[in-house]
């Protein structure tokens, strides 16, 4: 079973801002703004602050806003694990749900903020199928990981306040999906890594994703 | 204006600035001028405007020669190109944004001759 019961607090704590040391090895604005267009693909909720930053380069910005339908569709993939879908199955229903651009350039950034907690296990494999198609060799992804029996679990919408802080907009409970990193790294698959990561007081990992060996 | 009882199919193209808040299907073409979705306009359509502003529902492709703001109570899912693109505190969107360029934006799909009627308000 891989739903942990984790404390909880009803209120909102409001805009909470976290420093981050990972943040700046995706967010150099000077290479950003010499490499040309930058293809970012944000996993979270559109947000006022993430747009400012993005403004100050040119890019292009895939919003997906997709934490409360995963959160969902890993909830009712629950009900279904008597006989659970297969992994081709589950690419394709996430792929209806996630509504990926199509035809377009692969991205060389990738904001998962809590995507990965937001997944059922059984459906992680499925999740780096479908994401490791639309990455350009040498991307970058950063996210957070809860692993952590006993940490709080609340489903946060997160964005960029700066090329080094992540603001928490917005944060409500919700039952998530926490995954060791050995689990994560297990069915990313080769083609994908967790690589640098950073505990935080709060006992989420925040990690960088990279390209594997393979 | 097209008012909060009225609905659009069809192409616009106007030399004036143009406030929506009825319905609008098709295309909208303000090339120097601004375009105000009202908090009651919805509008399926790809739109190309100097400036663009959403207070209302848009579905379909955005360009924005000068600027594209997404309001509070502004709900947008497509794709949006402009030199800047604002979004604040509260509106939601889906889609990509290209910043810093206004060129490559999605072309523009014709549609039916446009044809204006109310709203049955019993609908």
């Amino acid at each position: 079973m891989v739903r942990i019961p984790g404390r909880q607090t009803a209120r909102d704590p409001g805009p909470v801002t976290i420093n981050s040391r990972l943040l700046p090895s995706l967010l150099d604005e000077e290479k950003l703004a010499a490499r040309g267009p930058v293809n970012i693909l944000d996993f979270g909720r559109a947000n006022s602050s993430s747009l400012e930053f993005f403004n100050r380069f040119p890019c292009r910005l895939t919003v997906l806003d997709a934490a409360e339908s995963l959160v969902a569709w890993s909830h009712q993939l629950e009900q279904r694990m008597e006989e659970p879908p297969s992994q081709q199955q589950m690419r394709h229903e996430l792929a209806g749900l996630l509504r990926l651009p199509h035809g377009t350039l692969p991205f060389d950034v990738v904001f998962l903020w809590d995507t990965l907690n937001h997944l059922h296990e059984y459906a992680l494999p499925a999740f780096a199928a479908l994401l490791r198609k639309e990455l350009a060799p040498g991307f970058k992804g950063h996210g957070f990981m809860l692993h952590k029996r006993g940490t709080e679990q609340r489903l946060r919408h997160m964005g960029l306040a700066g090329p080094d802080v992540v603001r928490v907009n917005e944060s409500r409970d919700d039952v998530l999906y926490a995954h060791n990193r050995r689990v994560v790294n297990d069915a990313l698959g080769p083609a994908l890594q967790v690589d640098h990561g950073v505990l935080h007081g709060d006992g989420r990992l925040e990690f960088l994703l990279v390209q594997g060996r393979s | 204006m097209i008012g909060a009882k009225v609905k659009v199919n069809g192409d616009i193209i106007s030399s004036e600035d143009l406030l929506v808040e009825g319905e609008v299907s098709g295309t909208i073409t303000l090339k120097d001028n601004e375009l105000v979705v009202g908090s009651s306009g919805r509008v399926q359509a790809n739109v190309n405007a100097k400036t663009v502003r959403i207070e209302g529902e848009v579905r379909g492709d955005i360009e924005g020669g000068e600027r594209v703001v997404i309001c509070a109570s502004g709900n947008v899912e497509g794709n949006v190109t402009a030199p800047r693109v604002m979004l604040e505190d509260g509106g939601r969107f889906k889609g990509s944004i290209d910043m810093g360029s206004s060129k490559g934006a999605p072309a523009a799909k014709p549609a039916p001759a446009p044809e204006v009627r109310p709203i049955d308000k019993t609908a």
